[in-house]
């Protein structure tokens, strides 16, 4: 009995041993392995944003060419001013004027004379007419002297001594007196030679118009002192008078200085040639707007002519105005002397075919533009102050409003990933998933590809000619109807990962095209945007033991 | 780093309140009558000698790691291929397995104790006993999700629900008085009054945490307030409230017994507690009982603190302005900056402040036991335990064999259906050779050397008295 319960205890024993030997293996902690390995996926928004048309050319816009108008369509704009006229320039009428009167020996004969006795003052009096000289049809009415001045000259072969007066009451002084000026003949030798000069600044003319022209009368009054020598032929007074260096502080009358404006050219138009793409941009409202300044006078008729468009292949578009056109440059009134009156004028497609030029995309321009005084003025009172001008300013403008079928962008650039690279060994996926809600009019086809430093292509990033950003819905008026949503995955497999650290340059493929596959004109506001969201999703391989 | 060193030599001083050990009572305990500690998971239960006093330190010395989800072989097991062992991060380690054994909330509960002085004693009115435990009571609380968080990362419309993540860590100093009386021929009640003295304590007070993860959003929701108390430590904040450094006391470093003594009995953090158990002998054949243990709290005082992370937060990526792209400026420089501005809102909410007097309760257990004796010396024994913790409530359930051959031997086979686990396998046995007396029990001895792979929980008991009196129990007799 007691040798059985001793077999048993040591059959238990046995078994025991057996059985925890059994399990041993778990328990060799020296054995156990320190090498972890997870594969843990995480996904995660990463960034949003949103760009506004109006952010996006606004960022091209470093001169400050982007407007956009009331109702927020967006343009670009180009001012220029392309006429800054004064009076200076202009081709006027008066300077150096010259007249001459004679005295001759019939005062020998005069009766008064010869009935005087020495020492008697006996008075000749002449007066004249002088017609103010001017350009063309130009009449003047009066004209206020700022400058110049008046040369006398008096010469008397008389053997008698003598006082020559020059009057008229159509100049006045800056008092506002009759012009009046005496040289005394101090010599009875009949060799007397006298002259004066006296400024004109602040002297006022007034004629009167005589059939055609305007004319103004000088009085001269030769009193000559009876020395009793006799007047022999030959003898004589002549009176010479000069207006020189004229200038004017203002002007009246019928003023028509010729050509205002007269040029002519041809201007190239070098975006067209550098970017050929651009032939596919078709513009539905190109415009110029022409801003006038002027405080002449003096109606202007500017005329534009000979607007010739010529394509690379020879192609050319007229210019052709529907109405407004010779352009009509107003002048202020007789009752708004000093003042500036303003116009515009509207060079677009609803005056013009000013569009069809631009979308023939042309690589010249040829151009005549002339200007002169608008004949169809009835009312030919003008004036010119030595303040007037007149200033043309052009604005090119290009409403967004626009088209294009087919527009292809291609650029390469350099790409290397530095000395410390990206470790993309812990990497088994990273896929990139960039969502966009579209609201402008424009499809854009996004291509990137990887090159070697030998140009070679490694891979791309999207997989085929996929649309990367569909354009806007938009209705028969080009305006947004509803935005395009979409989301594109853009996957980095391990492979294209270690292609990475190969690539040199990446090259980008873009184009783009308007709604409606460019079939129609599509409208840019400001308010448009496109909101974009960028979310990851990588699986990763995170093993403690790899370096 | 340094504050972060130091958290852990905090949470180091609380887990050794006492020895380091992680314990919690044997069920096969609950039948082993002729252990005089018996009393501890019974009150009511006399122990068989007049006298006993317990070898210090060693009376008894408790041993147990308990996992609700997790067994050891879920951990570490051998290389399918090679001669190595490997953890489920192995990447021949199958990890799907391993999250196959989560549960939506698992756990890690300890109840650690060992007895400075133990005594007790029978007189007239009944059987007194006398204890001085150190305790740690401590309870590690991880939902499922977080490991599936760590293994297979954030994933496409999930959501991780970490709610009861959780940390409860109380090591205290436990004077206890029992006495067990009989009423009438078949009763017996016992009770136990305890007076705590808390060392330190870490509670998760509310612990709320989701997180849901799509390519869209990441939704960050969580309400989560953690209490301490570490009168041992100062700790230090700086101006944003946050911890700057924790100062250990310099004196507890150098093990000056005299601090030790101040901080295991501080007066400041006192609790109170308290032990019922209750024996019925319906017939001559059944023993009926009942205990409820560590009914009672500790009222922290002494150096509290609170932590508390409150938000409520969607990120919906970071919003950038292209335009403001540059050389100096590239995208991944403004990520960098717009997510470190991101962890410092999310670490904003996170705050650090002096906290008010708060209580923990200890974590109470209910025994509900039947005894079916085949003769006065061998028994059948079936248990029920049920553990309230925070944030859930554990059944164990033990059937034994009991056998003892009066004064020298007590034997128990016990088997325990613990932690969702059906195959524990369990044996106790006590040996009285002259005054001394030798204990050592464990519900899953034999379980852990036939399956230790299986192991989710292991505990044994090991103690040493000297006993005197030893007296034949006074049971009625049996009628065969």
């Amino acid at each position: 009995m007691r040798r059985r319960r001793n077999y048993g205890f040591i059959g238990l024993l046995v078994m025991v041993i057996v059985i925890t030997s059994c399990h041993k293996e778990y328990f060799e902690l020296g054995k156990l392995s320190d090498e972890m390995e997870i594969r843990p996926e995480v996904v995660a928004p990463l960034i949003h944003g949103s760009m506004s048309m109006g952010d996006i050319v606004g960022l091209f816009d470093s001169a400050g060419y982007v407007g956009e108008f009331d109702d927020g369509l967006i343009y670009l704009a180009y001012s220029d001013t392309l006429v800054n006229l004064t009076v200076d320039t202009l081709n006027l009428v008066i300077d150096n004027y010259y007249n001459e009167i004679y005295f001759s020996p019939e005062i020998g004969t005069d009766p008064i004379f010869i009935a005087s006795g020495i020492g008697d003052t006996i008075h000749f009096l002449k007066s004249k007419y002088y017609s103010v000289d001017t350009r063309g049809e130009s009449r003047l009415d009066s004209i206020f002297f700022k400058g110049g001045d008046m040369q006398i000259e008096v010469a008397s072969t008389f053997m008698h001594r003598g006082l020559m007066t020059i009057s008229s009451e159509y100049i006045r002084d800056p008092g506002g007196s009759n012009y009046s000026r005496s040289i005394e003949i101090n010599s009875t030798g009949g060799d007397f030679a006298g002259s004066e000069n006296h400024s004109l600044d602040g002297y006022f003319l007034e004629t009167i118009k005589q059939g055609d022209s305007s004319v103004f009368r000088v009085d001269y009054d030769l009193a000559l002192i009876n020395s009793g020598n006799p007047i022999s032929p030959g003898e004589s007074c002549e009176i010479s008078t000069s207006m020189l260096n004229l200038g004017f502080y203002s002007m009246f009358g019928y003023i028509d200085p010729g050509e205002v404006v007269s040029e002519s050219g041809e201007q190239d138009i070098p975006i067209f040639s550098d970017f050929p793409e651009l032939s596919h941009l078709k513009l539905a409202d190109p415009r110029i707007n022409i801003f006038t300044e002027s405080s002449l006078g003096i109606p202007f008729e500017l005329t534009l002519d000979s607007v010739i468009a010529t394509a690379e292949g020879g192609a050319t578009e007229t210019l052709e105005f529907y109405e407004g056109h010779p352009f009509k440059i107003p002048a202020p009134s007789l009752s708004e002397v000093g003042e500036t009156v303003t116009s515009e004028i509207h060079i677009n497609n609803q005056t013009s075919n000013f569009h069809e030029l631009l979308n023939l995309a042309p690589h010249s321009l040829s151009y005549r533009v002339t200007g002169g005084i608008d004949q169809d003025i009835p009312d030919q009172n003008h004036f010119l102050l030595d303040s007037s001008r007149f200033m043309l300013e052009a604005e090119f403008m290009l409403p967004l409003d626009l088209r294009f079928t087919e527009y292809a962008l291609e650029d390469t650039l350099e790409f290397e990933l530095g000395d410390e690279g990206i470790d993309t060994s812990m990497v088994r996926n990273v896929q990139v998933t960039v969502s966009t809600v579209n609201e402008l009019p424009i499809e854009l086809g996004l291509q990137v590809y990887l090159l070697d430093e030998s140009h070679l292509v490694l891979d791309s990033i999207f997989d085929g000619d996929a649309v990367f950003l569909p354009a806007s819905e938009v209705d028969d008026r080009g305006l947004l109807v509803s935005a395009n949503e979409m989301s594109n995955t853009i996957d980095f497999h391990t492979e294209k990962l270690g292609k990475l650290e190969h690539v040199r340059y990446i090259q980008l493929e873009a184009r783009m095209v308007t709604s409606g596959l460019g079939e129609q004109f599509v409208k840019f506001y400001s308010d448009y945007s496109l909101d974009f969201k960028i979310s990851m999703h990588a699986s990763f391989r995170i093993n403690i033991q790899e370096p | 780093m340094k504050v972060f060193s130091r958290v852990i030599i905090c949470l180091g001083v609380i887990l050794t309140g006492g020895l380091q050990v992680g314990a919690q009572v044997t069920n096969s305990l609950y039948f082993m009558h002729g252990v005089p500690q018996s009393s501890r998971i019974n009150p009511a239960h006399q122990p068989e000698c007049g006298f006993y006093f317990g070898i210090p330190s060693i009376s008894p010395v408790r041993v147990e790691v308990s996992s609700s989800s997790l067994a050891y072989g879920d951990v570490i097991y051998p290389h399918p291929t090679e001669d190595s062992l490997i953890t489920p991060l192995h990447p021949m380690g199958d990890k799907q397995a391993f999250l196959d054994q989560m549960k939506p909330l698992n756990y890690v509960v300890s109840d650690i104790g060992t007895s400075l002085f133990s005594v007790g004693f029978r007189t007239g009115i009944g059987f007194f006993s006398l204890d001085l435990t150190t305790r740690l009571d401590g309870n590690i609380y991880f939902p499922g999700d977080l490991a599936r968080l760590a293994f297979e990362g954030a994933g496409d419309g999930e959501t991780y629900t970490l709610d009861g993540l959780a940390s409860d860590l109380a090591g205290f100093d436990e004077i206890s008085l029992g006495w067990s009386g009989a009423i009438g021929q078949n009763w017996q009640i016992g009770v136990r009054g305890k007076l705590l003295f808390g060392v330190g304590n870490l509670t998760t007070t509310k612990s709320q945490l989701s997180v849901a993860t799509s390519e869209e959003v990441w939704n960050i929701r969580s309400d989560m307030l953690f209490n301490a108390s570490l009168p041992f430590a100062e700790v230090v904040y700086d101006q944003e409230g946050m911890v700057e450094d924790i100062i250990i006391d310099e004196e507890l470093l150098n093990l000056n017994p005299f601090e030790i003594a101040r901080y295991a009995f501080n007066k400041r953090n006192l609790g109170a507690g308290i032990d019922l158990g209750i024996n019925f002998r319906p017939g001559d054949r059944w023993l009926l009982s009942a205990s409820l243990l560590d009914l009672g709290f500790i009222s922290w005082k002494d150096d509290v603190h609170q932590v508390s992370y409150v938000t409520e937060y969607d990120f919906t990526s970071v919003e950038v302005n292209p335009f403001e792209f540059s050389d100096d400026n590239t995208i991944g420089t403004y990520l960098d900056s717009t997510l470190t501005a991101l962890i410092d809102t999310l670490a904003g909410t996170l705050e650090f402040t002096p906290g008010e007097v708060y209580s923990s309760r200890l974590n109470s257990k209910l025994y509900l036991g039947a005894s079916w004796y085949v003769t006065p010396k061998i028994n059948f024994g079936l248990l029920s335990r049920t553990d309230f913790l925070k944030s859930t409530i554990v059944e164990q359930v033990t059937a034994s064999a009991n056998f003892t051959t009066g004064r020298f031997l007590n034997f128990t086979l016990s088997y325990s259906y613990i932690n969702s686990y059906f195959k524990n396998l369990g044996v106790g046995i006590s040996l009285n050779a002259g005054p001394m007396n030798l204990y050592l029990i464990s519900d899953n001895a034999l379980s852990d050397l036939f399956w230790p792979e299986e192991a989710k929980s292991s505990n044994l008991w090991f103690g040493m008295n000297l006993v005197f009196g030893f007296r034949e129990k006074e049971d009625r007799p049996l009628v065969y």
